[in-house]
């Protein structure tokens, strides 16, 4: 289907953070999903199972954990009969959260635009294993998640993140939104639990996992905003941030080499010798992140289309010949692998 | 169950020392059978349905505090045990009919044992039906285990969901209706977010207990999700369900509940909608409910609302 092309050389990443690098303190969101867990009667030695963690350094408030120790506890914490609803409780208080200087940041942003800005550019602490993305037109902003190496925790973190991204806007507007949600995962045992905790209009099955909200809701300013609190947290951040620059994932950076070739996009073996390794050891370094190759391409492209009809309201047909070269029929098999539904339908159903 | 099998440790030690006991007498005055001699089918038959006994025993203490029903009902299963295991020692031994002890181990705690398990089983029903009656406003006439939320100890929305489908059956012959209410504590984050996980937990278990304090026999609470509380008024017309539901709020509204570190006071507020219905689906009914608390929210905090 793809015509290889030639990758420019400032696209390929050459360095990415590796998934045993201790980068997040575990003070963070760690301690609070911890002690969620154990205020819910999870044992102790089933929750840090396999982690290498100790209750005792976390508290100290010192240890940091890699990625690898981070995914495997939220894959414990899934073992919880309840594990849907911890997921939203916990995504419900984790901004602005008590992350030192990333906390200003967030709870002085002016407006939800700004905290979102903040929410990416320390995305590596906030959020490791889940990039935010977004777009918006002229009436709706779209937030998207993508995988930073979240694995078989995604549901969980893809949940929690956009509750925490809900209780955030709901903290400091003091307004309940009125947004949409799509999930990638197959349909909640506890739906209630989704609406008491993000509203009416969740989805499941769709493929992506995204918000939608109206614009003004992204440029709304909030009140009690101290702009010199937010303008210091971001000098003090930028000053550590020049001295450790913290690296995407392998996954994400990936990614978005996929995206921006996203009408040409370049196969394993093309993408495994940019990256100067065999294509072999491409995949070795994917699964030791919990995905693989395909599933990168398949979101990024879907990711793309999406773009291309919501943002730049491009038709069918354009969008089409785009990614598949004017054979509308191919598209529309690529699409209905990706989301389950025709494209016609998701627009039908899930977009506002 | 552990914890539970600690409070039965004197009855545990008596079996400890009566299979040794029972063996060493056997012994003393039995002569081995030979393995010839042996009908395996009546030691599988009689010493598995000893052991079974004794699994018994261990389950249904397991699950009990100390008295005189766990002290009865394990009574008679401890003879039945003795009954069949004496008899299961002769499948292995030859024992003189001379010795008298052995006949009657092996057919006296049989029918005794059987009276006390029945006297047992008789005041676990007395007890057991008591407990219903406290419990009758959290599941009403089913039991299903699998449903019930850790937190507060209430049903879910999906047994709330069985019950209105039979509720609402009983309202369409009867021409009674059915009044559904949703209970939503206001601003809760903020608890969450000040005091943590653990006093939040907390929280929604004294407002459990508080709203089941006022409400009647025959109303059932569930927890519907998260901080939000369901409450179905069987027989229940709008002006009715308008003041339960009036009076449930003033209940949380007037809750002086007090943190569990440093007894702060907390103020609390409640909203909540109320859907009436004759005939409508459990789903839809919910759905009403929830778009009414939805819209006393936006009203502001501590109101209610009906369901147009």
């Amino acid at each position: 289907m793809a015509v290889n092309r030639r990758l420019d050389p400032g696209d390929i990443p050459d360095h990415w953070r590796s998934q045993d690098e201790r980068h997040l303190p575990a003070h963070y969101q760690p301690a609070l999903l911890i002690e969620l867990a154990r205020a819910r009667g999870m044992a102790d030695h089933r929750l840090l199972r396999h982690t290498g963690l100790f209750l005792d350094d976390i508290l100290a408030g010192e240890a940091l954990i890699s990625d690898r120790q981070y995914r495997r506890l939220i894959t414990n914490v899934q073992h919880h009969g309840a594990a849907e609803e911890l997921a939203l409780l916990w995504g419900r208080q984790l901004l602005p959260g008590h992350y030192g200087a990333l906390t200003p940041l967030l709870q002085h942003a002016p407006n939800l635009a700004q905290a979102l800005q903040g929410l990416y550019e320390h995305r590596h602490h906030l959020c490791p294993l889940l990039a935010p993305q977004w777009w918006h037109d002229r009436q709706w902003g779209y937030l998207l998640w993508i995988n930073g190496g979240a694995g078989r925790a995604r549901s969980f973190v893809s949940r929690a993140m956009m509750a925490a991204v809900y209780g955030l806007f709901r903290h400091r507007s003091g307004r309940v939104p009125d947004w949409y949600f799509l999930f990638s995962q197959s349909h909640p045992t506890t739906p209630e639990a989704h609406e008491v905790n993000l509203g009416q209009r969740v989805h499941f099955t769709t493929g992506v996992d995204m918000i939608i909200m109206p614009l003004q809701d992204l440029n709304v300013g909030w009140a009690d905003s101290s702009p010199t609190a937010f303008s210091v947290a971001r000098h003090q951040l930028a000053g550590k941030e020049a001295t450790v620059a913290p690296r995407s994932t392998l996954p994400e950076a990936l990614y978005h080499l996929l995206i921006r070739h996203a009408e040409a996009p370049p196969d394993l073996n093309t993408t495994a010798h940019a990256l100067a390794m065999s294509p072999s050891s491409l995949k070795r370094r994917l699964r030791d992140c919990d995905t693989h190759f395909q599933s990168l391409h398949d979101e990024a492209r879907l990711h793309y289309s999406l773009y291309l009809s919501q943002v730049l309201g491009l038709d069918m047909d354009a969008i089409a010949e785009r990614l598949s070269h004017g054979d509308r029929a191919n598209f529309r098999r690529s699409f209905r692998r990706w989301t389950g539904m025709t494209p016609a339908h998701f627009q039908m159903w899930l977009m506002p | 169950m552990a914890q539970t099998l600690k409070l039965h440790s004197l009855k545990w030690l008596c079996v400890a020392l009566y299979l040794p006991l029972s063996l060493i007498a056997a012994f003393m005055v039995g002569d081995p059978k030979g393995w010839d001699g042996i009908d395996w089918l009546d030691v599988f038959g009689e010493g598995g349905g000893a052991l079974l006994v004794l699994g018994w025993a261990l389950l249904i203490l397991g699950s009990r505090p100390a008295g005189t029903v766990s002290n009865l009902i394990f009574a008679g299963l401890g003879l039945i045990f003795v009954s069949l295991w004496q008899d299961n020692l002769d499948e292995f031994l030859l024992i003189p009919d001379v010795q008298l002890w052995d006949t009657w181990l092996e057919n006296l705690p049989m029918p005794i044992g059987m009276v006390m398990l029945t006297l047992g089983l008789v005041r676990w029903y007395g007890e057991q039906r008591i407990l219903m009656s406290q419990l009758s406003k959290r599941e009403r006439f089913m039991r299903e285990h699998r449903s019930v939320d850790p937190v507060t100890r209430l049903a879910s929305a999906a047994y709330l969901s069985q019950q209105l489908e039979i509720e609402l059956k009983r309202a369409r012959q009867d021409c009674s209706p059915v009044s559904l209410v949703m209970i939503d504590l206001d601003d809760f984050d903020r608890i969450n977010r000040r005091f943590g996980f653990e006093e939040g937990d907390r929280m929604l278990q004294s407002v459990t207990e508080l709203l089941l304090l006022n409400l009647r026999d025959g109303d059932l609470l569930c927890h519907y999700g998260g901080d939000r509380f369901a409450v179905m008024l069987a027989q229940t017309g709008e002006t009715m369900a308008a003041i339960i539901t009036r009076e449930l709020i003033a209940a949380v509204h007037h809750f002086a509940y007090r943190t569990g570190r440093e007894g702060e006071r907390i103020s609390i507020t409640a909203s909540a909608g109320v859907a009436l219905a004759l005939s409508a689906s459990p789903q839809d009914l919910m759905a009403r409910a929830n778009r009414a608390l939805a819209s006393a929210k936006e009203q502001g905090a501590d109101g209610c609302e009906s369901a147009a």
